[in-house]
């Protein structure tokens, strides 16, 4: 097939950007739009998530794999993974999602991925930092946080996210049977990625297999962070940044080409 | 100035390809109102894609001057869950017009009343058409491309919509599809003919008219 490209004329400057913020304000005005309170829900959510977990696994686990407090222990490993798993899910539905939006030649695919990008990683940004605040506010854990880790860590783990909900939205618009496949597949990611359970809690056997779960390497950063006493000598940043980058590549490279293909099956 | 170089566009049937365009080489002027007229089914729809950039051709280029506008009156654009108002503002966001001045001029345009605040989804095709006939004619572009939306609404809203386009198209060029010929000749003054996958260009719109009726064996 012979190449095509139409050229647009005079586009003006920020095309991009503006798309990318229209289809962000327009998701916050209708995710939870029908609820009181609004887009707030999307901040209030997880944050109950983290109590819940915190205050049920205080009554059967004695102390936390790290640290003495509960809440920090998981709010820290649980934001982490959320980060990742709200970003994938949310990236791999962007297409569909955005679909009558995308009939206007100015929205392109790339837009729809990167506003469902922009929107959750600032949303749960936003989370994690109330999060932390009012537990190190409320808790006096006397915590030294390391900024750098922690940043590096969540960064790996959105960009995780938006690597595997590409791949994903480029594999479920060509075969829908791998959104079955994916969520019996990613359904044990939940305890594989150190938000319970921290790597050298784990036998050698584990360790070799789950070292491949590049969550593991995001989750130990943050922790890395959080912890003084925790290096997290296991993490490679490399293998993390390096899949996440490998699989955004991929998800670029066969979404351009068949974005019609899964917009219009 | 839009301009089509070796343009070629074929879908696959269950009775073969069938070509909308086959390399297409032609040019419409910039500020020309020109009718785009074929057959049903010639693929009228799918070039007013093509320009408008939703669907891309299978080979050659189409070069643009100037904004262009989605194709208008395909209603199927509008977020069923969003309400008329947010839609209107969705739009606006995304082509960098002043917000609230489009939603008042869109309200006051296509009279929906209180429906203007309710999702898009329960709205008829009449009101759909009318929301984006509002919205497209609310922007300024160089160049609209319309799609049998003219003929939608009761008497005094094709007038209306008659009265604002008319008024638009004294700075901007357009092409437009319908197959009322009565329209065609109050709102153009160039024609384009699409037969076969061949698209010719007329600068008088009653030879592209001749030219039309002679392809569907039809007098005008």
């Amino acid at each position: 097939m012979a190449q095509s490209h139409i050229i647009r004329g005079d586009l003006p400057p920020f095309t991009a950007s503006r798309s990318i913020l229209a289809l962000m304000l327009r998701e916050m005005g209708s995710t939870y739009g029908d609820s009181p309170g609004g887009y707030a829900w999307a901040i209030i959510q997880p944050i109950g998530m983290i109590i819940v977990l915190a205050l049920g696994f205080s009554l059967i686990v004695k102390a936390p794999s790290l640290g003495t407090s509960f809440i920090l222990f998981y709010a820290t490993g649980f934001l982490c993974y959320d980060l990742y798993k709200q970003i994938a899910s949310k990236v791999a539905a962007a297409l569909t999602y955005s679909k009558p939006m995308l009939a206007y030649p100015r929205v392109v695919w790339l837009d729809a991925i990167l506003a469902r990008f922009f929107l959750n990683l600032l949303t749960l940004s936003t989370v994690f930092c109330i999060v932390i605040s009012m537990i190190l506010l409320v808790i006096e854990t006397k915590t030294i946080i390391a900024i750098q880790p922690i940043l590096t860590g969540l960064g790996m783990s959105a960009l995780i996210g938006l690597g595997v909900g590409m791949t994903n939205c480029l594999l479920i618009g060509l075969f829908p049977v791998w959104k079955v496949i994916w969520k019996i597949f990613s359904r044990p990611l939940f305890i594989a990625s150190g938000v319970i359970f921290i790597y050298e809690d784990m036998p050698s056997v584990v360790q070799n297999i789950l070292w491949w779960n590049p969550l593991l390497h995001a989750s130990g950063l943050v922790r890395a962070g959080f912890y003084p006493t925790y290096d997290a000598s296991y993490v490679s940043l490399g293998f993390g940044f390096g899949i996440a980058f490998g699989l955004i590549l991929f998800g670029l490279l066969f979404l351009r080409s068949h974005q019609t293909k899964i917009l219009y099956r | 100035m839009i301009r089509f170089i070796d343009l070629q566009k074929s879908f696959w049937t269950k009775a073969g390809p069938k070509h909308v365009a086959r390399h297409i080489n032609a040019e419409f002027p910039s500020g020309v109102a020109v009718a785009l007229l074929g057959r049903n089914g010639a693929g009228k729809s799918t070039l007013m894609q093509m320009i408008g950039g939703s669907v891309q051709p299978d080979a050659g280029d189409i070069q643009i001057t100037g904004s262009i506008s989605w194709p208008v009156g395909f209603a199927g654009s509008f977020h069923g869950n969003l309400t008329g108002r947010q839609n209107v503002r969705f739009i606006a966001r995304v082509y960098g017009i002043d917000t609230d001045e489009l939603i008042d001029f869109v309200e006051n345009f296509a009279e929906l009343g209180a429906h203007f605040d309710l999702p898009t989804r329960n709205y008829s095709s009449g009101m759909k058409s009318r929301l984006a006939f509002g919205i497209s004619i609310g922007i300024p572009f160089d160049t609209y491309l319309v799609d049998e939306v003219t003929s939608v609404g009761d008497a005094a809203f094709r007038h209306k919509s008659r009265l604002v386009f008319e008024e638009r198209m004294r700075g901007s060029g357009s092409v437009v599809v319908t197959h009322s010929m009565t329209e065609v000749r109050q709102l153009c003054t160039a024609g384009a003919v699409l037969e076969n996958g061949e698209l010719t260009y007329f600068d008088d719109l009653e030879e592209a008219i001749a030219q039309h009726h002679a392809n569907m064996g039809t007098t005008g």
